[in-house]
């Protein structure tokens, strides 16, 4: 039974950590917290619940163009919306977003209405048991997808920004915009392509997402709450802290639904996240931050 | 003459930084530029390096700087180090030098993913150039330590080096020689004018410790509350009664 839960906590834990993760890249990059980044994930939802449930296309092509619609979207919000007022006034580039979460939540209820849409399951066949010391654990093969798809995006990050020479002039940005463009990083660009990413991420995650909450304008509200927890409670800066945030937000909550009580598990679950914060305010793998030249 | 600036100024709220000041840098020489603390020098600096914004003009071979933006002027051909340590400190001495090399770089991401020619080329390149630097300016045994975990003075070699591998033209360096011992000054000039002969760099420096000033400067600008005061070579600064009393009027001068 325990065990049931800290595999399920694993797979809700692993949408936060992707969530989270696609909040940070674009906090790191061009310093903005993105609060409408659940509803941008939603509208690309909305679009694959057009290609494929209304417009008959196949998954995989559905899923593609939702996610290249994801990414277009981070990017045009960077370019169009945050990047005029940067210099001018970068405390109100925070404003837009949460601006901007209101519009998209009414454009959707515009264009799609406030129905409950469904999508289904990629994989739908039978779930996967294991039995395990004389108890047995259910996995759904969706539960399986998830998880390979987030292990899969987790990963080609890391690689990105670790070992390409653009990932690492985008950590250069994000470490220190003005030495970086001396370097002849055109930091711009470095913005967009972490929009861009965080974007995509964000499509990703409202995609795998829908068959469970349904498709409807604010179905990523409880998502992105909990993903930015997890990018709080992992420093906010830090790609590991992140995903160890994220999954130990998704083991928690479960394990507190099951044994304490289904209707405060939020509540709880963010009770302990507050008491580790007075403990470790910079989060878990959160470090100072760095001063700007 | 390498670079030619014009009627430089900078104004932060009401200070005047550096006002309608002027200079040449000759190509192929050492020029330093010093003053007391506060004189303006590391604007002028900042001006030419876009790091702040400034009117007047400033000609490096034939392109105005100031009009170019901050990530253009590395391929312009000049390179820099700050005063106050600016490396990137989450990376390797590798990766900051890699950095450095960023510019220089002609291939693009997918030649990366799928590691094509070009790739494999100029990676091979900018490796034997990392392998080159970091063993002139000794720091090779640290390439692959976080420069976080460095002492002081090693740093400042990296973020030296960072600049040379840039290939620039003109090299400026802020105060290269500040929290150096003795024995360090003396092994870092010779680093130094090793690295602008190997590369025939031109040099601008800005820099307190005088008797390395004066030891290594084909000529010297003076600068004091963001004017030109003086110009000369070395023996001429020194006669000069107005950097004279320029510093006896700065007490931190004595620190130097
Ligand atoms: N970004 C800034 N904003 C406001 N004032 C500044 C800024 N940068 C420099 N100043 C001011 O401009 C003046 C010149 O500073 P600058 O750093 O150029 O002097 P400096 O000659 O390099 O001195 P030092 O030898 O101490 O490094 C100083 O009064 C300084 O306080
Ligand atoms: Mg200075």
């Amino acid at each position: 039974m325990v065990f049931q839960q800290i595999i399920a906590g694993i797979i809700t834990g692993s949408l936060y950590a992707i969530v989270a993760l696609g909040l940070v890249i674009a906090y790191k990059v061009t310093g903005v917290m993105n609060f409408a980044y659940g509803y941008m994930g939603m509208i690309s939802a909305y679009i694959f619940f057009t290609c494929f449930s209304m417009m008959g296309m196949n998954y995989i092509l559905s899923f593609f163009i939702a996610v290249t619609f994801g990414s277009f979207v981070g990017y045009a919000v960077e370019r169009g919306l945050l990047r005029p007022v940067r210099n001018i006034s970068p405390a109100s580039m925070v404003i837009i977003t949460l601006g901007l979460l209101l519009v998209l939540e009414g454009t959707a209820l515009q264009i799609w209405g406030n129905n409950y849409q469904q999508i289904p399951n990629l994989l739908n066949g039978l779930p996967f048991i294991l039995r395990f010391g004389g108890g047995i654990i259910v996995i759904p093969q969706q539960n399986i997808l998830i998880l390979g798809v987030v292990t899969a995006v987790i990963i080609a990050l890391i690689l990105y920004l670790n070992l390409t020479f653009q990932g690492k002039a985008m950590r250069a940005v994000a470490q220190n915009e003005e030495i970086a463009k001396l370097m002849g990083i055109n930091s711009s660009l470095m913005m967009s392509i972490s929009w861009i990413i965080s974007g995509s991420i964000g499509a990703l995650a409202a995609i795998l997402v829908a068959p469970q909450t349904f498709v409807y304008p604010d179905m990523m509200l409880s998502l992105q709450i909990m993903g930015f927890t997890a990018a709080v409670l992992g420093g906010f800066e830090s790609i590991p802290g992140s995903i160890i945030g994220g999954i130990s937000i998704g083991i928690i909550e479960n394990l507190v639904g099951t044994y304490i009580s289904t209707n405060l598990k939020t509540t709880f679950s963010l009770a302990i996240i507050v008491a580790i914060l007075i403990v470790k305010p910079e989060g878990l793998l959160g470090s100072t931050k760095a001063r700007r030249v | 003459m390498i670079l030619s600036i014009k009627a430089l100024s900078v104004k932060f709220k009401g200070l005047i930084a550096s006002n309608n000041f002027s200079m040449d840098v000759e190509k192929g020489s050492f020029h330093s530029l010093i003053g007391p603390n506060g004189a303006g020098k590391t604007t002028v600096v900042n001006a030419l390096t876009r790091v702040v914004s400034s009117t007047g003009t400033a000609l490096f071979e034939d392109v105005d700087l100031l009009k170019m933006p901050a990530h253009k002027i590395i391929n312009a051909g000049v390179a820099r180090t700050f005063q106050n340590l600016e490396l990137f400190k989450n990376l390797t001495v590798m990766g900051n030098l890699f950095i450095g090399a960023y510019h220089t770089i002609n291939y693009n991401f997918f030649d990366e993913i799928f590691s094509t020619k070009s790739y494999k080329f100029e990676q091979s390149k900018i490796v034997q150039n990392v392998t080159e630097i970091s063993e002139m300016l000794d720091i090779k045994r640290y390439l692959n330590m976080p420069v976080s975990s460095l002492p002081y003075g090693t740093q400042k070699l990296v973020e030296i080096g960072r600049a040379v591998i840039s290939k620039p033209k003109l090299l400026i360096l802020d105060e290269p020689f500040a929290g150096l011992n003795d024995q360090e000054s003396e092994k870092l000039k010779e680093e130094i004018l090793r690295i602008k002969n190997l590369y025939d760099l031109t040099i601008l420096m800005i820099e307190h410790d005088m008797r390395i000033v004066m030891s290594v400067s084909d000529k010297i600008t003076v600068m004091n509350f963001g004017e030109k005061i003086a110009e000369g070579n070395p023996s001429e600064i020194i006669r000069d009664r107005k950097v004279a009393e320029a510093y006896l009027g700065d007490r931190s001068y004595s620190r130097s």
